[in-house]
């Protein structure tokens, strides 16, 4: 779902078009005064399309902006060659460098223990875990997340207490890779997937490969399901089970968190503040329960409680205002 | 101001930050296609020109700011509300407008890509524009030193103002198709999106 239309396969060739016309029409205003018929003609162009103006206006604008270049090297050459890039290089390393930094530091928050049913991994509130398991499956757990890995010769257990987890599943056909929850047994052999335990029930999202999905309070007697690649399950107690296919752009968006990014389009509001606030302490609270309904666009970084408040806050024209614990949305106070 | 005056003061001011503000647009409003940050690049430019440019401070941050409400206004008549805009035009309050050592490299940075795109044009083409450019020649007195009609060094100039426009346009998007390759985060893994 996009927020307007996207251009059509020729609108390249329509913008394209208009630079040339805009283009011409600057060169011959530069030449010199207009005759009376290409008067009109230019202001039967510019009327034709709103956005002839301003493409005009942009060209006479880079065409008076070139004259400054013959300042920089009458001889025509282009100067300086050569020495850019290497500031551009180290500019990019430090902010890799950054990030390394950044992300070692997150995996310094969560813990491990070894107990007697198997390793207890956890991550605290904002952070994400990678853990990578024994057999080379990586593990990567979201917010507030908590799973127990147990492997033995014949299976590979994991036991999502609570939170939410993408699995992304090394082969291996004599052991089979299972994820269970309290409502569900997720089985894969190679492939990658998501598990979440919501307050209701559990979602289960698969980008590669198939899952098998059995539920284990089974009032309805469903019998296990294959779940293929970008399809989601939505498993909640006494109903029967959801399945939606997803464009692989939307089964990738729901794991933007993986970046430490939460992305929105199309969600309501009070969707996009509940997943916001699955990562804060600060929670965000919108006063006006009528705006939760409306649709929003975004891509935040899960931890920007206060660029996300700022945004919907404007979005909304409200304003924000914090509390202790609590960002507040409302509606802005009337001006005298 | 006259209309030179003004469409200097727009080539002075606007031009070298408009590939900055294309890719502000395409980093930050994942919704907008090509076409629509061009339509909202062409509607800024009339904005613009409607404005009392003199009385304007921060021309940088007045830019963004036009830019911005344009694409608020495409967004309510979608009934979307592109928050992710809203979030970062909250921290251009934080941006200078101050010439300082980074500016001027930027300022010096922009006419050095202009001049490798004029150093690319077909011979003949760049040849008119050169006279023109950096000769100062009237196009009249161009077609005369070349040998040419008006109307050739008329349409040599105009091919080479095109080019110059469809690059600074064109070049954002191949930057960001570079910079939008996902990147490696393990093995067998998935880019995020």
């Amino acid at each position: 779902m996009t927020a307007w239309p996207n251009l059509n396969r020729n609108a390249k060739a329509v913008m394209a078009a208009i630079d040339e016309q805009a283009a011409a029409w600057a060169v011959r205003l530069d030449r010199g005064p207009l005759s009376p018929a290409e008067q009109r003609e230019l202001d039967a162009w510019t009327a034709a399309d709103p956005r002839h103006q301003g493409a005009l206006i942009r060209a006479r604008a880079q065409w008076a902006g070139l004259d400054r270049i013959a300042a920089l090297s009458p001889s025509g050459m282009p100067a300086f060659e050569g020495t850019k890039p290497e500031a551009n290089r180290t500019a990019t390393r430090r902010a890799f460098a950054a990030s390394i930094v950044f992300l070692a530091a997150l995996g310094a928050a969560g813990f491990w223990f070894t107990s007697e049913r198997g390793d207890v991994y956890a991550s605290e509130l904002g952070e994400v875990r990678r853990v990578t398991l024994d057999d080379g499956s990586q593990m990567l757990l979201n917010t507030q997340s908590k799973a127990i890995v147990e492997f033995t010769d014949g299976m590979r257990r994991v036991r999502l207490e609570y939170g939410e987890a993408v699995f992304d599943v090394a082969h291996d056909k004599a052991r089979p890779f299972v994820v269970t929850t309290d409502d569900v047994t997720v089985t894969a052999v190679g492939t990658e997937f998501a598990v979440r335990v919501k307050n209701a029930g559990v979602a289960v999202t698969v980008t590669e490969g198939v899952v098998e999905v059995k539920r284990e309070h089974n009032a309805l007697r469903e019998p296990a399901q294959r779940l293929e690649a970008n399809r989601r399950a939505d498993i909640v107690a006494a109903e029967p089970t959801m399945i939606a296919a997803l464009d692989p752009a939307t089964a990738k968006r729901g794991l933007a968190w993986r970046d430490g990014m939460v992305s929105f389009d199309g969600d309501t509001a009070a969707a996009a503040i509940a997943e916001i606030n699955r990562y804060n302490r600060r929670k965000v609270v919108l006063d006006d329960a009528a705006l939760g309904s409306k649709p929003i666009v975004g891509y935040f970084r899960t931890s920007d409680v206060d660029g996300f408040a700022r945004a919907l806050a404007a979005a909304f024209d409200g304003q924000v205002r914090k509390d202790d614990d609590v960002v507040r949305i409302m509606a802005k106070a009337p001006k005298n | 101001m006259d209309e030179n005056a003004k469409h200097r003061w727009i080539a002075q001011n606007i031009l070298p930050i408009e590939r900055e503000v294309r890719s502000w647009l395409r980093l930050r409003m994942r919704s907008l296609g090509a076409a629509d940050i061009d339509d909202v690049i062409q509607e800024a430019y009339a904005r613009l020109w409607s404005a009392e440019l003199a009385a304007i401070t921060n021309p940088r941050a007045y830019f963004y700011q036009v830019t911005r409400n344009l694409v608020l206004q495409r967004a309510r008549h979608a009934r979307v509300v592109p928050m992710e805009l809203m979030g970062e035009i909250g921290d251009l309050g934080v941006i200078s407008d101050e010439p300082g050592p980074e500016r001027d490299l930027s300022a010096r940075q922009e006419l050095e890509r202009l001049m490798s795109i004029v150093s690319r044009l077909p011979p003949q083409c760049r040849k008119a524009f050169e006279l023109r450019k950096f000769e100062g020649l009237s196009q009249r007195e161009v077609a005369q030193r070349m040998g040419v009609s008006e109307s050739t060094v008329e349409k040599h100039l105009a091919k080479a103002l095109t080019f110059v426009l469809t690059e600074t346009a064109r070049a954002d998007e191949r930057a960001h198709d570079r910079l939008a390759k996902p990147q490696p985060k393990r093995e067998g893994g998935h880019g995020g999106d």
